[in-house]
């Protein structure tokens, strides 16, 4: 029988609950929240953020960037490079070894960099300039060009979108279409399948078998030295519960933080804030170029005219520390990027854009702006857009949907009565359109390019040249044309750089600044 | 009886196999498409084309079905279209703590609500009637989010008693397990103890009225033998019909308790695969919810022939 004290004893006892219930032992786990849920395991497969965070743990590649952003040897010991410059030689370090014990074997490397070659914008550029992938022996690699690709290492060395990443060769064999889902790799972490749940649970373990190089770690490159036996992902979806979460000590690391959050983050004395990526987002506006108005770039320059960056950064940042202005069609802070549209974006020259636009002769056409309501650092921007083109009179649309929809509708080429779209908003991690190649934003390679459709082969002569330019002189006077000619065609419209917080547990130490988030290195105090 | 189950287990089936055409159609037709998903931000119309190929996606709407539709009746709902994954393996992940979110908030919901009904009840129009009214109608009109935000902040963030999120399996033990799950199922309890305690209350007050409840009285029966011997049972069928259709009603209530409070329980997958329009398991899980909602109900009708020996069937 339930007595009254049994019950007050029973609630008295309530507290007991919080004591530890799983008996400790010596493993040294680090746990983590990530941006989003790990769906896609395969990290060329696609270039999202959470599946490239996940793929460094996994995989390692052949170069790295060190804290310049150059490329630096990482499963390679070095590279020649024939006179002609058509012929690489890249030669394995000692001591690779994959997850399931099989050394790393240029065969493994070579059918890797073909598999990218098919997927990734650089890569594709690469593939494009490239004979053959071929190994010459187990430990040295032979890439056969066709012309001089001057940029090589940096594209297979590139961190983010797609990364180069090496995988046994009988994976690397898989169609580019479809995901490779064993994950077997050479990295620093091996991936623990049976417990991998989607959308709640990761788990990496030390691959004991990994050799990290001698030099100190800097982004990508250098001693990949794991101080942790587990990583465990966690998938928080809601942002106020990921932060008392980690307020709370259940994890060590949340990667993203939400704006609103930050301030109370800061206040917290266990927490700090930390930067993963330095140089951010570009948020950009982007015109469908083949549907008019936006098929006549008289029509884009007096758009870009209206134009200020301002209010679309502060729309989804929560104070100036998070944002800067960034007057350029590449990432600013990047090298080789010189901020040359000062006198041509955020002008907010609104009268004047009215005139431009008639003079352009605008006949009213109908804008369909695409606007996904489910994410936040975007949806903001698609009524800003709104506001500005209804102020310099155009004829708009605003079409509210969810980012599905949104992803669906924007590669349609109709025309806007045919379910079309004239304008869709989308952010750039910085790193991912750092030059004229991998910027898709800018490139002009119309249908076959990013959706917009944007065709300028006097861009793609000056990307081709940039790829082959053979002194740092050169390629940086073609990367400033290239610029130079995107600013003028207006392909999209650059509304500024954003940068994102995590928060981490004070106690964790060495922590790498990158794209994503690294796990090498990071100790407890 | 047993020809009574096995007519309504038949009955299911055109059920089922409506849901299966329903589902499947309103999928084809709306908009989003996983292979642009997939693709990423960087990919062109080709590399679209060639993963929806290779998925599949680009064959027509009676071919794809038949497809399905067969796996299904072998018991395959295919494999999902993002992770690769076997959908029976992701929903099977996930129907644990679900389940489990049910079974605490119910247990919770029903120790608590049944006794402030009758209490109610019993003390008709006065304070505590009055309390008890006021505590239902607050259960009902505030939000789960804003309750779970609350009690995290107070229990787990500033007493540390509890966790503020995941879950723990049972296998795990009993203790984890159920100290992952006191903050969720209690806030989520809160519209179901308003719901059941306001239907026992007006039940009870019926009940109460009635002639054989004043012969009882008349006997000199104590008044908790009247209340939980004589009137309780007889109130049973409308309340156990509310528990009923308030587990029905939880699958969608437990999507935001699941988010809250980071519960990897179905009603997260089913959004997540939503937004990412995850075909196959959005299909499997509608399919498989509808065959839940058909078997509660068939489990409620049977009870009632527990409750009240004047009910056949």
């Amino acid at each position: 029988m339930i007595t009254r004290r049994s019950l007050l004893g029973a609630a008295a006892a309530t507290p007991l609950l919080s004591l530890p219930s799983i008996a400790q032992n010596n493993t040294k786990v680090l746990r983590y929240v990530p941006s989003s849920n790990l769906t896609i395991l395969d990290p060329v497969f696609t270039p999202a953020a959470v599946s490239i965070t996940h793929g460094y743990c996994v995989f390692d590649t052949l170069y790295g960037m060190d804290a310049n952003l150059q490329p630096v040897p990482q499963m390679a010991a070095g590279h020649t490079v024939s006179d002609d410059g058509l012929t690489w030689e890249i030669t394995l370090r000692d001591g690779l070894m994959f997850h399931d014990g099989e050394p790393v074997r240029a065969q493994d490397c070579a059918a890797s960099l073909d598999r990218w070659s098919r997927r990734d914008g650089f890569g594709q550029a690469l593939g494009a300039a490239t004979e053959s992938f071929s190994a010459k022996d187990d430990k040295t690699i032979l890439i056969k060009l066709t012309r001089p690709f001057g940029r090589l290492l940096h594209a297979i060395g590139k961190p983010h979108s797609s990364p180069a990443m090496i995988m046994p060769e009988r994976l690397a064999q898989t169609d580019i279409s479809e995901q490779v889902t064993e994950m077997i790799g050479s990295g620093p972490f091996k991936w623990v399948a049976d417990e991998y749940v989607s959308g709640d649970r990761m788990v990496y373990e030390k691959f004991e078998g990994y050799v990290p190089r001698s030099e100190p770690a800097a982004w990508t490159s250098g001693g990949k030295v794991v101080n942790f036996d587990r990583v465990i992902w966690q998938v928080i979806p809601d942002p106020a519960t990921a932060a008392a979460a980690i307020q709370a000590g259940e994890v060590d690391w949340v990667a993203s933080v939400l704006p609103d959050l930050a301030p109370l983050m800061e206040a917290s004395p266990d927490v700090d804030l930390f930067r993963q990526d330095p140089f951010g987002l570009v948020s950009v506006m982007r015109f469908n170029h083949l549907q008019a108005p936006f098929d006549n770039v008289d029509i884009r320059r007096a758009v870009m005219k209206a134009v200020n960056q301002t209010p679309y950064m502060q729309a989804v940042t929560a104070s100036d520390a998070n944002r800067q202005e960034c007057l350029s069609s590449f990432p600013c802070g990047l090298p080789g990027v010189n901020e040359l549209g000062e006198e041509l974006i955020n002008s907010l020259d609104i009268e004047g854009a009215k005139e431009a636009l008639k003079a352009a002769g605008y006949n009213g056409e109908r804008v369909v702006i695409l606007n996904p309501t489910d994410i936040a650092s975007i949806h903001p921007h698609g009524l800003i857009t709104a506001d500005i083109l209804t102020k310099i009179g155009m004829n708009v649309d605003l079409q509210d949907t969810d980012w599905g929809t949104v992803v669906q509708r924007r590669v349609s080429k109709e025309p806007v009565d045919n379910g079309g779209w004239s304008i869709a908003h989308t952010n750039w991690p910085a790193i991912s359109i750092d030059n004229p190649a991998t910027n898709a934003t800018t490139r002009g390679l119309g249908e076959k390019g990013w959706w917009g459709w944007f065709k300028d082969e006097e861009m793609e002569e000056t990307v081709a040249s940039w790829l082959s330019a053979q002194s740092e002189d050169e390629a940086q006077a073609l990367f400033d044309k290239a610029h130079a000619r995107a600013l003028d065609q207006v392909p999209t419209v650059p509304l500024g750089q954003t940068f994102q917080d995590g928060a981490v547990r004070k106690d964790l130490t060495g922590l790498l600044q990158a794209s994503v988030s690294l796990f090498w290195n990071v100790d407890r105090a | 009886m047993s020809a009574y189950i096995f007519r309504r287990i038949l009955s299911t089936i055109p059920v089922v196999l409506f849901v299966m055409v329903f589902v499947f159609s309103l999928l084809y037709l709306a908009p989003g498409d996983p292979a642009a998903i997939l693709a990423g931000d960087q990919a062109t119309q080709e590399d679209i084309e060639a993963i929806r190929s290779q998925l599949g996606l680009d064959r027509s709407f009676p071919v794809r079905f038949a497809e399905w539709a067969g796996g299904v009746l072998r018991g395959d709902f295919g494999n999902s279209i993002f992770t690769r994954e076997p959908v029976t393996e992701m929903i099977l992940q996930r129907v644990e703590p679900t389940v489990s979110l049910m079974i605490v908030t119910l247990t919770i919901a029903l120790i608590i609500a049944i006794p402030m009904g009758v209490a109610a009840a019993w003390k008709r129009g006065s304070l505590i009637d009055r309390v008890i009214m006021l505590f239902a109608v607050l259960g009902f009109s505030v939000p789960v989010f804003v309750v779970g935000y609350v009690l995290a902040w107070a229990l787990a963030l500033k007493l540390g008693w509890l966790p503020v999120q995941g879950y723990k399996p049972i296998a795990e033990g009993v203790l984890p397990w159920l100290r992952s799950l006191i903050l969720p199922a209690t806030t989520l309890s809160g519209v179901y103890i308003a719901l059941i305690a306001r239907i026992t209350r007006a039940t009870m007050l019926e009940i109460l009225q009635q002639d054989y409840i004043r012969t009882a009285r008349a006997k000199g029966a104590a008044g908790h033998t009247i209340l939980y011997v004589h009137a309780l049972r007889n109130a049973l069928v409308p309340i156990v019909t509310v528990v009923g259709l308030g587990i029905a009603l939880m699958i969608s209530g437990a999507v935001v308790i699941e988010t809250v409070f980071a519960l990897p329980g179905l009603g997260r997958l089913t959004v997540e695969s939503i937004l990412r329009r995850d075909y196959p398991v959005i299909q499997a899980i509608i399919l498989i919810f509808s065959f839940v909602y058909v078997i509660i109900n068939l489990l409620i009708d049977l009870s009632y022939t527990l409750i009240d020996p004047r009910i056949r069937y």
